[in-house]
């Protein structure tokens, strides 16, 4: 305490003089978090999106590394040509995944959904067989932390990742 | 539960950021401090409530944000080192007459500033009519005239 002439205040400039040190400390902090952000290292980003599998084999699917909760995120399924059989394609996904986010839409439409002990499995119409084409799953994540994910074909490849989801 | 939680996360990162920010940063010096201030509080808004609009999930927010503040008046009453942490402590910045610069220049205070405030509280006009000019731990300038035959 310090008391200057008259004036009766209870300044410390010791103490002061350390805030002053840390403040600028978290301004690069600050500064630091707005440039991580910006590169996708929170979500939505060039370092967030991510792509498992072979982009040109017969199954990759493109996500984000790290989302954030009750945020919409995607999950485009591309599927390379010649995986259906009879105008068909069987999309397979583990069902501790799905559990974890809500399913907000997915196109096209799946002509059906079946559930098993530990999967769901989507039934795709698919109108040029010879051709690449693309599920999207528009999906909101309600669950935190790290996810994982396995995605398929049925009696095909598969192909795992994991999910960060941000609070 | 977790709305709880939000509350407080929420007001501790506050009390952080705006600390790390300076006294002056949001003291409703310019216009613009309360329009930041409206945007600020908006931002954080949608992050406590999510998607519970109830009125219980209201209640149970004021009364952890208001229970949160009220411990931390009774601690910072006890101890004066978690109030320092807390608040911070005020600073001279001009001490008989002669401005501190290197304290102003730290904290991002100009003489106009000072100026403005000698204004506004005593109708003072000019530098060397202010005594002690204190920057207070809410931001705002006091200042202390010179009395009448001092100069």
């Amino acid at each position: 305490m310090e008391t200057v002439g008259q004036l009766q205040v209870e300044e410390d400039p010791r103490f002061t003089r350390r805030e002053w040190r840390l403040q600028r400390v978290g301004w690069i902090a600050m500064l630091a978090v707005a440039l991580a952000g910006l590169v996708g290292l929170a979500g939505r980003g060039p370092l967030s999106s991510a792509t498992a599998g072979e982009p040109a084999g017969a199954l990759a699917v493109r996500y984000e590394r790290i989302v954030r909760h009750e945020a919409p995120t995607q999950l485009r399924i591309r599927l390379g040509p010649g995986v259906a059989r009879k105008g068909r394609v069987r999309v397979v996904l583990d069902r501790g995944y799905l559990e974890g986010v809500e399913i907000e839409w997915v196109l096209p439409e799946p002509a059906a959904v079946a559930a098993a002990a530990d999967r769901f499995i989507y039934d795709f119409a698919i109108a040029e067989p010879d051709r690449a084409g693309e599920v999207v799953f528009g999906l909101r994540p309600d669950r935190l932390w790290r996810r994982r994910a396995r995605v398929g074909l049925e009696r095909g490849p598969a192909v795992e990742f994991t999910q960060l989801v941000l609070p | 539960m977790d709305t709880i939680v939000r509350a407080a996360v929420v007001y501790l990162f506050l009390l952080l950021i705006f600390r790390l920010a300076g006294k002056r940063t949001l003291a409703s010096i310019t216009t613009f401090d309360l329009v930041l201030t409206l945007i600020i509080s908006e931002a954080v808004q949608q992050a406590l409530i999510d998607t519970d609009n109830s009125l219980t999930n209201a209640l149970l927010l004021v009364v952890t944000l208001v229970g949160i503040d009220i411990g931390l008046s009774l601690v910072k009453q006890r101890s004066k080192a978690v109030a320092r942490v807390v608040d911070g402590s005020p600073l001279v910045l001009i001490r008989d007459g002669t401005p501190l610069v290197d304290r102003m220049r730290n904290e991002r205070v100009s003489p106009d500033d000072v100026l403005a405030s000698a204004r506004a509280q005593a109708g003072l006009q000019r530098l060397d009519e202010i005594r002690h000019a204190v920057l207070e731990v809410g931001g705002t300038i006091t200042v202390v005239p010179v009395r009448d035959g001092e100069r």
